[in-house]
């Protein structure tokens, strides 16, 4: 909704909105589009709950196989930490420069 | 000297330290409201850290995760699996809450809402239901501190007891020092719980079983059923789907929508502050590994438990430690409860004199100050009554907790996003969806795939806000904008 607020407020002050180089959601974007990292990580994080709950996680819910000696069903979680955690640290990475 | 005496000494030197801690933290703040409430919004990025990571790192992480590993194996993942899911949004709403705050003064979770949408009934509802939720949950953290004292002393200080020094000391320094206390204990608290957790976790594994891997893969000949997702029920029959995944989601909103984390909100010197945060949260996931470690450690080790939220302690008291190790271990735990009893402690005070009676009656700095102390006593006092009863799981106690405070999402993304919304629509949606949880709440039988009664409640509150929203008068467009201005991102 941010989103949405942000592009009214650029078009009600009569400037259209600069039209993006990214044709798919989730690139390393510049930092003129933030609008679109925001975004793209919004995206990753339904990605990421999608991973981890009904149906998409029964693929990966089982023990085998193992990874390191830890079985896959606690790796996948602790995937999607690793992947979430960076997913903001990107965010906060471009938005701070 | 007998073995249990040295180890409660050295928990009672930890106790000590940890109540100079909080009585000192309160000596810089101011004695007004926002000086108890919101330490004057001066917290740096180290206590903001530890402050969100208590909110993890909890009794229920530290006891009811490895309690959960062991009896009911890979069902324990799904606390894995929401936290990252439930911060991420705080990167939005955080700084954008926060900068409200500084602008209009709010200091509560509650006063924002009441900001965007005028009444005083839905000021004292929120106060209410967040009150309802955090006594579960103080409940949960004051079980903990006692599992822990009553286990290492070998039952000669036993659970209600041990209960009542450790809260007393937090109801002591929360009185005094305010959040300032919460910060700065939060902050001892967690580097030394995160210590214990990661030693605990590499070393009973190695002195159990050989190692890590080793014990997985002998849990999965004898017991595989608790290595694959969604593990089992508290029956000890398998866990459903639905349950499983709504668990996740329903912590998930309820975790963002916390009426302490919007507090701490406010507490923040600055935006970069609230989004390093966050940032930095998942580190706090990761040391969840070792808390779940510890519970399987027990799964082949230790006899079936009666009540499977004493494994940690059991564990640390079989095997052969030293003495002063064994201390350390169960001060670390202590910590997890203590971290976060404080805060919900600090919260609830907060809640209802600032949203419950303040709307309703005028009161001085003083008078708000002096009642938010009476509340703390009167929280802690109901939360120990319940904290007594040895059917409740810790795990069962929080999951009741996030089903209330889930409700809250609609309203708080619907006063800082969504125009249309409406004051009757936000009341509406509260109560339809909050009767809802309830009503799914005490009939558990009815609902459908097992689906948590908070996610129930949302299916309910979501299409009763949007519709009350739309069928009555627009607000004010003056009155909407602040809350709605982009400059607030």
């Amino acid at each position: 909704m941010a989103i949405v607020h942000a592009r009214q407020a650029v078009n009600s002050a009569g400037a259209a909105p600069a039209p993006s180089p990214y044709n798919v959601a989730f690139v390393f974007p510049s930092e003129e589009d933030p609008i679109q990292l925001r975004r793209g990580v919004f995206a990753f994080f339904i990605v990421y709950l999608l991973a981890v709950t009904w149906p998409v996680a029964l693929p990966f819910s089982s023990a085998e196989p193992f990874v390191m000696g830890v079985p896959f069903s606690l790796v996948w979680p602790i995937l999607w930490i690793i992947l979430g955690g960076l997913a903001l640290w990107l965010l906060d990475f471009v938005e701070d420069r | 000297m007998e073995r249990w005496v040295i180890i409660t000494a050295i928990i009672g030197v930890y106790l000590a330290l940890t109540l100079a801690i909080g009585l000192r933290a309160g000596r810089d703040t101011s004695k007004s409201v926002t000086g108890y409430v919101a330490g004057d919004r001066g917290f740096g990025l180290l206590v903001m850290y530890f402050v969100t990571g208590a909110s993890v790192f909890s009794a229920f992480a530290f006891l009811g995760g490895p309690g959960w590993a062991y009896s009911r194996g890979a069902a324990a993942f799904y606390i894995l699996s929401y936290g990252v899911l439930g911060i991420a949004p705080w990167y939005i709403l955080g700084p954008r809450a926060a900068r409200l705050g500084r602008r209009k003064g709010f200091v509560t979770q509650a006063q924002l809402l009441v900001g965007r949408f005028p009444s005083r009934g839905l000021s004292a509802m929120v106060a209410l239901l967040s009150l309802m939720a955090f006594i579960p949950y103080i409940t949960l953290q004051m079980r903990g501190a006692g599992i822990v004292i009553e286990a290492v002393s070998e039952g000669n200080i036993p659970l209600w007891l041990g209960a009542a020094v450790a809260y007393g000391i937090v109801v002591l320094y929360v009185l005094v020092s305010g959040v300032a206390a919460v910060g700065w204990t939060n902050t001892f608290q967690g580097i030394f719980m995160l210590v214990i957790a990661w030693v605990l976790g590499i070393y009973l594994p190695i002195k159990l079983y050989g190692g890590i891997g080793p014990m997985f893969e002998a849990i999965q000949i004898a017991r595989p059923e608790l290595l694959t997702v969604p593990g089992l029920a508290a029956d000890g029959n398998p866990w459903s789907w639905g349950a499983y995944s709504s668990a996740i989601l329903v912590s998930a909103i309820g975790l963002t929508m916390w009426p302490h984390l919007f507090m701490k909100a406010f507490t923040a010197r600055d935006d970069r502050i609230l989004r390093r945060t966050v940032v930095l949260f998942p580190t706090f996931q990761l040391f969840l590994i070792p808390v779940f470690i510890i519970g399987f450690a027990g799964v082949l080790f230790v006899d079936e438990l009666a009540q499977p939220d004493f494994i940690l302690p059991h564990l640390i008291l079989s095997v052969d430690l030293p003495v002063i190790l064994v201390g350390l271990f169960c001060a670390g735990a202590l910590s997890a409860s203590m971290s976060t009893g404080d805060a919900l402690l600090h919260a609830s005070a907060s809640v209802m004199v600032e949203d419950a009676a303040r709307p309703f009656r005028a009161m001085s700095e003083q008078a708000q100050r002096a009642w938010m102390r009476v509340v703390v006593v009167i929280a802690g006092a109901i939360a120990y009554y319940f904290a007594l009863d040895p059917d409740q799981s810790l795990v069962v106690l929080l999951l009741t907790s996030y089903g209330i405070i889930a409700q809250f999402a609609p309203p708080i993304v619907a006063a800082m996003y969504w125009r249309r919304a409406t004051t009757a629509g936000v009341v509406a949606g509260l109560v339809a969806g909050s009767l809802t949880t309830l009503f799914f709440f005490l009939n558990p039988e009815l609902r459908p795939w097992e689906v948590h009664e908070g996610i129930l409640g949302l299916c309910v509150h979501l299409p009763v806000l949007v519709v009350a929203s739309l069928m009555t008068p627009m607000q004010d467009a003056d009155h909407v904008a602040p809350f709605l201005d982009p400059d607030l991102r």
